[in-house]
């Protein structure tokens, strides 16, 4: 009863609109990305690339969206930013996803490409293509304007694309209100390609419930976790914008710890520029940011688009930039890499001002960086470089010479040069495990301990010292591990320098609570915690929260099962577009720099490269993948009833056999074995 | 007697005042049937919002337009609909001056905050994280403004202290 009943589906080329029932996927998949992965699996071959025609667009839901635990939806595709056009689900909160739900839908399948630029309307039950040849062209926020003062209708909620993703640029994402985005992988592009200019959903059917006392109930203990419990200082740091803060200041501390340089940006920067906090539907965190800045403008930004900020010399550049990249709809991590690795290249002489077309871009400053931006989205003049990612770029600018400059990026903004979600690093492992082929360094880092936590933010909060906090939060990680592998485990196995065998198992459990996020539509921002912190969200209170909406028991075991049924089939899925086309095989020059996220990224830890071979057998043991491929064996997929993929993926592999043959190499990430 | 106090400066747009509100009137998680309703609207990139519920005005004119008399008043103040009173002719939507009250065909009748007449206090106020909803003594209301309003000054005399 959680879920609203009804699968849509849309082909753009015939024009067609059909509906079909939830129950026959939400059973094995539960929702979200689990149910996306099968109906994408099942309708979309492994040949197909991102901008084809047979590639699907699926907005997905879960059973939690639209109650109060839980809005997030996940955006499912192939990927252009990645090399081999691999199927990404990605998250994008704010009010649609409950929305849609509202509207009856659980997923909205997007098939086939438009001739011209249309977007779907969807009131309830009524869908509609509408020409969208005046909207062609205009950036985000004008786009979403245009299109509720067509409907007439404030309330209408729209997610689209800009420029970008018309323009097939393979960082462009798709924009929801001022700041949720489904960043990862292209989707934008995707869009674009499939010439839909947005989706605007309006619904007023509500979500049933099935036993409303027992809802009430775990709500009371949800707000009281977070208002008295342990909970209490997780809310108050991360309210109103605190996941900026948590993001920006986690670099500076990081960065003052190695460098003893300290700069306060964001605390300035909200107390001058916040002009409110935004964030998903019925949740009390609105962990992102609307910022006013006089004279430069104003908008919304996430957590990921402060990740620049951190160190930055100019906060008016830094938002104006940040602002115009959204506002074209690109996905900013990338596109700031691009700028920065541009203004290296003209500064060392790589590039001219003839290159430039005339841009100067030795300073930061507004216009040349905002002007450099429209470029890249229109794809003019050295904009046409960067339409397939930066990386392509630096290996085609200065005679590859660029390519090798990418390392300043990282070294002048301590962080990575590519996109941050091509980097897959963490537990982003899909795009990861496609270019990698098997599930390198998120297992050498299962969770990253200091990239989320600031503890200066912990001691402003509890009033303790910066070496209490420390300990306190130490504390916390060691519990978790406790927690997960028993009291005889090491407690400091949360930490990045630290490899252990047993950190597999913190990973799969790492990944599978992710994805039970993913499957369910609850926030992973504090379930993921839960492994830390002990925040609330994990997998009981997931399907506690499942059962009481929809008046069936839904049991931890069948949550676990369906979130590793589901990146077991991703994982299948990808492994057979890999195998199909040997072409998509992603050259070693595709790779970060060496050494690039290890050394610089993440504090230049060594890495210890026969411990994080053994760490990843063991994981590989646990998914029942191949250890020498990474590929799901064919009595894993048969066990877990995907016949299909199983019989798919012995037939290319026995196809592949000839080129398939395993051989180190060198390339950013510690244990590759691109084959 | 108590009333519902709303702090725009606390209020961050989450809508768990709306979830809640459905939920616990109509047993289901639907915006549209909540009695309180945040108000969003995008200007320029900026983000406005703005909760709309049933003041429980003291001279209320839905009570007064309606033919059917089938607004009360309870004893905790609020304006009661009685549903089987109602004829449904939506006087009261055009006369409330804040546009809380909704006439639903699915009920035949209008609908309207009731201080959760089912409830120890309003649902809303109870759970708003933000306490931008406060249920309080009408007596206190005043002082509680004042108090408010005097923080900055407050910090004014900290800094001269």
């Amino acid at each position: 009863m959680s879920n609203a009943g009804t699968i849509l589906i849309i082909d753009l080329s015939a024009r067609t609109i059909e509906r079909i029932a939830t129950s026959g996927y939400a059973k094995e998949f539960i929702g979200g990305a689990g149910v996306a992965a099968r109906l994408f699996t099942e309708c979309v071959p492994s040949d197909t690339r991102a901008f084809d025609e047979k590639n699907m667009l699926i907005f997905s839901t879960g059973p939690l969206t639209g109650s109060l635990f839980g809005n997030k939806a996940n955006v499912c595709s192939r990927a252009p930013e990645q090399p081999n056009h691999p199927y990404v689900h990605c998250g994008m909160g704010g009010q649609l996803p409950s929305e849609m739900k509202f509207a009856g839908y659980d997923h909205i399948v997007i098939k086939g490409q438009s001739e011209k630029p249309v977007y779907l309307s969807i009131y309830n039950e009524d869908v509609r293509f509408v020409d969208a040849g005046a909207l062609w062209g205009l950036d985000v926020y004008k786009t979403q304007a245009a299109i509720r003062s067509e409907c007439r209708d404030p309330d209408v909620r729209v997610a689209c694309i800009g420029p970008a993703g018309e323009n097939r640029i393979v960082n462009a994402l798709i924009l929801h209100d001022i700041e949720h985005t489904a960043a990862r992988g292209g989707m934008g592009a995707v869009m674009g390609a499939k010439k839909l200019k947005a989706l605007a959903v309006r619904g007023t059917k509500g979500l049933q419930v099935a036993d409303p006392k027992a809802v009430r109930k775990l709500w009371q203990e949800y707000f009281d976790y977070y208002t008295k419990g342990k909970g209490r200082l997780y809310y108050q740091t991360w309210q109103r914008g605190g996941l900026a803060r948590h993001v920006v200041d986690g670099y500076r501390y990081r960065r003052r710890k190695e460098s003893g340089v300290y700069t306060d940006e964001i605390k300035e920067m909200l107390s001058k520029y916040m002009v409110g906090s935004l964030g998903c539907s019925f949740c009390p965190l609105q962990c992102h940011i609307n910022y006013n800045m006089p004279g430069i403008g104003s908008g919304g930004a996430t957590c990921s688009n402060h990740g620049m900020l951190s160190g930055f010399p100019d906060q008016q550049v830094w938002w104006a930039v940040t602002n115009s990249i959204h506002k074209y709809g690109m996905e900013s991590f990338a596109v700031w890499s691009m700028l920065l690795w541009l203004q290296g290249m003209y500064q060392s002489g790589l590039i001219t001002l003839q290159d430039l077309d005339g841009i100067e871009m030795d300073k930061y400053a507004v216009e040349p960086f905002t002007a450099a931006v429209g470029k890249i989205c229109r794809r003019e003049g050295f904009g046409e470089w960067f339409a397939e990612g930066l990386g392509k770029a630096a290996q085609k600018i200065a005679g590859g010479k660029g390519f090798k400059t990418l390392d300043w990026v990282i070294q002048s903004r301590n962080r990575p040069s590519f996109s941050m979600h091509d980097l897959a690093y963490r537990g982003f492992a899909e795009t990861g495990k496609a270019i990698r082929y098997r599930a390198g360094d998120i297992i050498a880092h299962p969770y990253s301990f200091d990239n989320y936590c600031n503890i200066e933010i912990y001691a402003e909060a509890t009033g303790q010292s910066i070496e209490e906090t420390e300990r306190m939060i130490n504390d916390w990680s060691a519990d978790g591990v406790k927690k997960w592998l028993g009291d005889d485990a090491d407690g400091s196995l949360w930490r990045q320098d630290v490899y252990d065998v047993r950190q597999s198992q913190l990973t799969v459990i790492s990944e599978d609570l992710n994805m039970i996020c993913d499957l369910s539509g609850h926030c992973e921002m504090p379930s993921e915690r839960e492994i830390h912190y002990g925040c609330f969200g994990g997998f009981e209170e997931t399907a506690g929260w499942i059962s009481a909406l929809s008046g069936k028991k839904c049991t931890v075991e069948e949550l676990r099962q369906a979130a590793q049924k589901t990146r077991t089939l991703v994982d299948a899925y990808n492994s057979l577009c890999f195998l199909t086309h040997k072409e998509l095989r992603p050259e070693a020059a595709d790779m970060p720099p060496k050494d690039a996220i290890h050394d610089k990224f993440l504090k230049k830890i060594k890495v210890d490269k026969a411990k994080l071979r053994e760490i990843g057998d063991a994981y590989c043991k646990s998914r029942g993948y191949d250890p020498e491929t990474g590929i799901p064996t064919a009595e894993t997929l048969t066990k877990m009833d995907l016949d299909d993929m199983a019989v798919q993926l012995a037939q290319k592999l026995q196809e592949s056999k000839d080129w398939l043959k395993p051989e180190e190499q060198e390339t950013g990430f510690p244990d590759v074995r691109a084959k | 007697m108590k009333r519902i106090v709303f702090d725009q400066t606390k209020c961050v747009g989450c809508r768990v005042c709306e979830a809640i509100c459905s939920l616990s009137n109509e047993g289901e998680f639907n915006p549209e049937k909540a009695r309180i309703r945040v108000i969003r609207t995008f200007e320029e990139g900026i983000l406005y919002k703005t909760p709309v519920m049933c003041m429980q005005c003291e001279n209320p004119y839905c009570q007064a337009v309606c033919p059917a008399g089938a607004i009360s008043r309870d004893g905790r103040n609020a304006k009661i609909v009685d549903e089987k009173k109602c004829i449904g002719c939506k006087l009261c939507e055009v006369a409330c001056p804040v546009g809380a009250v909704t006439v639903r065909s699915d009920r035949h009748a209008a609908v309207k905050c009731s201080l959760c007449a089912d409830y120890d206090e309003p649902q809303c106020a109870k759970f708003c994280f933000g306490g931008a909803l406060q249920y309080m003594e009408e007596e206190r209301v005043g002082i509680a403004r004042a108090r408010e309003k005097s923080v900055k000054f407050l910090e004014l005399q900290r800094k001269e202290a």
